[in-house]
């Protein structure tokens, strides 16, 4: 028999190449330029038009005395990087920054009724880092399969996707999401199971949340930008925003929730404060029993240990948490 | 249990290096194009086993690497770059996804391409049942000559994966080669 190799490569000569290869991807570029503009003016003037309409709802209804009570959802259309609240979004703005020798440290607990999955990530901008991972449940290599650990160099840190053109500005983020999530985006979805209205060509309801809530279990997406994708998540059509939530640590939050077809509610609680996610749990509407997971997430200087004090983004977990 | 798509594993998707390279002169990015993109083509074609699947990675590599061409061509390696970016978009779990909805609804058409050489080379179709992961890594090693460890670059993984990844495609190929010329 000939050896593989060569027939591989017989077989791959035997292949002609596409026609006209420059052009058509110059034709492609072009198209998703065009694209981009369309959505990011549309999403512009949409979120311009939920501004005024929200400042002139408030301010007949207060006298304009009062700001916005929730700061989840003040607007941030016209806010610059990170800004998530009124008079303090340069404070948090800068508090929610990775700077150089930071990490963005995130830990996940998955808790089942089996028993838990625990990772938690050191990410630094230059894609470097630590990740550790623990898991409880029986068997868990077949059931879960192995999960990052180690120490990775600049550029070596495992991720699902590039999140490093995304902008922290909720306004310019929304049309990259929706373009990112179109059907020759960077990060096509799927058709969803209830994909609600569809928002541009290609990209419905649905699609968009899965785009945005699997970015927030990503552990490169660095807090400001996660403070974004909440103001974003939250004008998805369908998304129902809760103001006070509590999660199953017991910490206090504000909550999305989409409701899925079939009376599946999946519901992502945030800090109220720093907008950083705190739990995703899913259930009926009845309940949420199904198994959840709770993150814990903060800014250090070392990937030896993390967040203490300030250094925390959410309250620290600190008591057992609830089985399932 | 929570849903499926919120217990997630993490998987292995690297981006590229950063790290310009001293000294590089660039190139324009139509030559680069032009002198890459056919060795590109017809690794993805073995890789997706559909020439309008491989076509689309390739362009969706090529125009991510187009929009950061500035610093791309300072790189040490441009090349290991764009491959870095096509497997990323090759393993992508979503476009995966989307594109057996578009296979499952008809919008993706047939290669026909695929069966004429099919018919002519018994490994093509022994590519068939192999998982992705072990059919990206013995295109990379096998046809593109790549180490293990540039491979392993590009995949995200580690070498010592690849070459166990390559040695299990070897063996199923030659399995099914073998089963095909009884």
């Amino acid at each position: 028999m000939t050896d593989i190799r060569d027939r591989l490569r017989e077989a791959s000569n035997l292949v002609s190449g596409p026609a006209q290869p420059f052009e058509r991807l110059v034709a492609r570029r072009d198209r998703r330029r065009r694209r981009e503009r369309i959505v990011a003016g549309v999403v512009a003037m949409t979120l311009a038009i939920g501004v005024l309409g929200g400042t002139l709802l408030v301010l007949s209804r207060t006298g304009g005395t009062h700001g916005v009570r929730n700061p989840g959802s003040s607007s941030t259309g016209t806010h610059g990087k990170g800004n998530a609240h009124g008079s303090t979004g340069s404070k948090l703005a800068g508090r929610l920054a990775l700077g150089d020798g930071q990490f963005f440290y995130m830990k996940s607990t998955i808790v089942t009724p089996d028993g838990n999955i625990v990772k938690e990530t050191w990410w630094a901008s230059d894609a470097s880092g630590r990740a550790a991972f623990d898991c409880t449940i029986p068997n868990c290599d077949n059931v879960w399969g192995p999960g990052a650990t180690g120490s990775f160099g600049p550029g070596d840190f495992p991720t699902d996707s590039d999140v490093t053109g995304l902008s922290t500005d909720p306004a310019v983020l929304a049309g990259q999401l929706l373009e990112r999530t179109g059907p020759a985006g960077e990060s096509p979805e799927p058709g969803q199971i209830s994909p609600g209205p569809e928002l541009t060509p290609g990209v419905s309801a649905g699609s968009e949340w899965r785009a945005i809530t699997e970015l927030l279990r990503d552990p490169n997406t660095e807090p400001d930008l996660r403070a974004a994708i909440y103001q974003v998540a939250k004008t998805v059509p369908g998304v129902e925003v809760m103001d006070a939530t509590t999660d199953p640590a017991g910490r206090a939050g504000v909550g999305l929730r989409f409701p899925y077809d079939g009376g599946q509610v999946v519901e992502y609680d945030f800090d109220p404060a720093t907008l950083q996610l705190l739990a995703i749990r899913s259930g009926v509407a009845s309940g949420f029993d199904t198994g959840y997971s709770v993150y814990e997430l903060g800014i250090v200087d070392s990937t030896d240990h993390a967040p203490t004090g300030d250094q925390w983004l959410t309250p620290e977990i600190t008591g057992p948490l609830p089985t399932p | 249990m929570a849903r499926m798509d919120d217990l997630r594993t993490a998987t292995t998707v690297t981006e590229p290096d950063q790290a310009p390279g001293p000294g590089k002169v660039p190139v324009d990015f139509e030559s680069f194009f032009l002198a890459h993109h056919l060795r590109l083509f017809r690794a993805l074609w073995l890789m997706t086993r559909n020439r309008h699947e491989a076509e689309e990675v390739m362009q969706d590599a090529f125009l991510r690497v187009w929009e950061r061409w500035d610093r791309v061509a300072t790189l040490p390696d441009p090349e290991g770059y764009l491959y870095r970016t096509a497997m990323n978009a090759f393993r992508s779990r979503a476009r995966r996804a989307a594109v057996a909805v578009r296979k499952a609804v008809g919008q993706l058409p047939a290669d026909d391409e695929l069966a004429a050489v099919e018919s002519r080379e018994a490994v093509v179709r022994a590519l068939a049942p192999l998982p992705p992961r072990q059919r990206a890594a013995i295109v990379l090693t096998d046809v593109l000559d790549m180490s293990s460890e540039e491979a392993a670059k590009a995949l995200g993984i580690k070498a010592v994966t690849v070459r166990v990844l390559a040695a299990r495609a070897r063996s199923t190929l030659k399995r099914g080669m073998g089963e095909r010329d009884d």
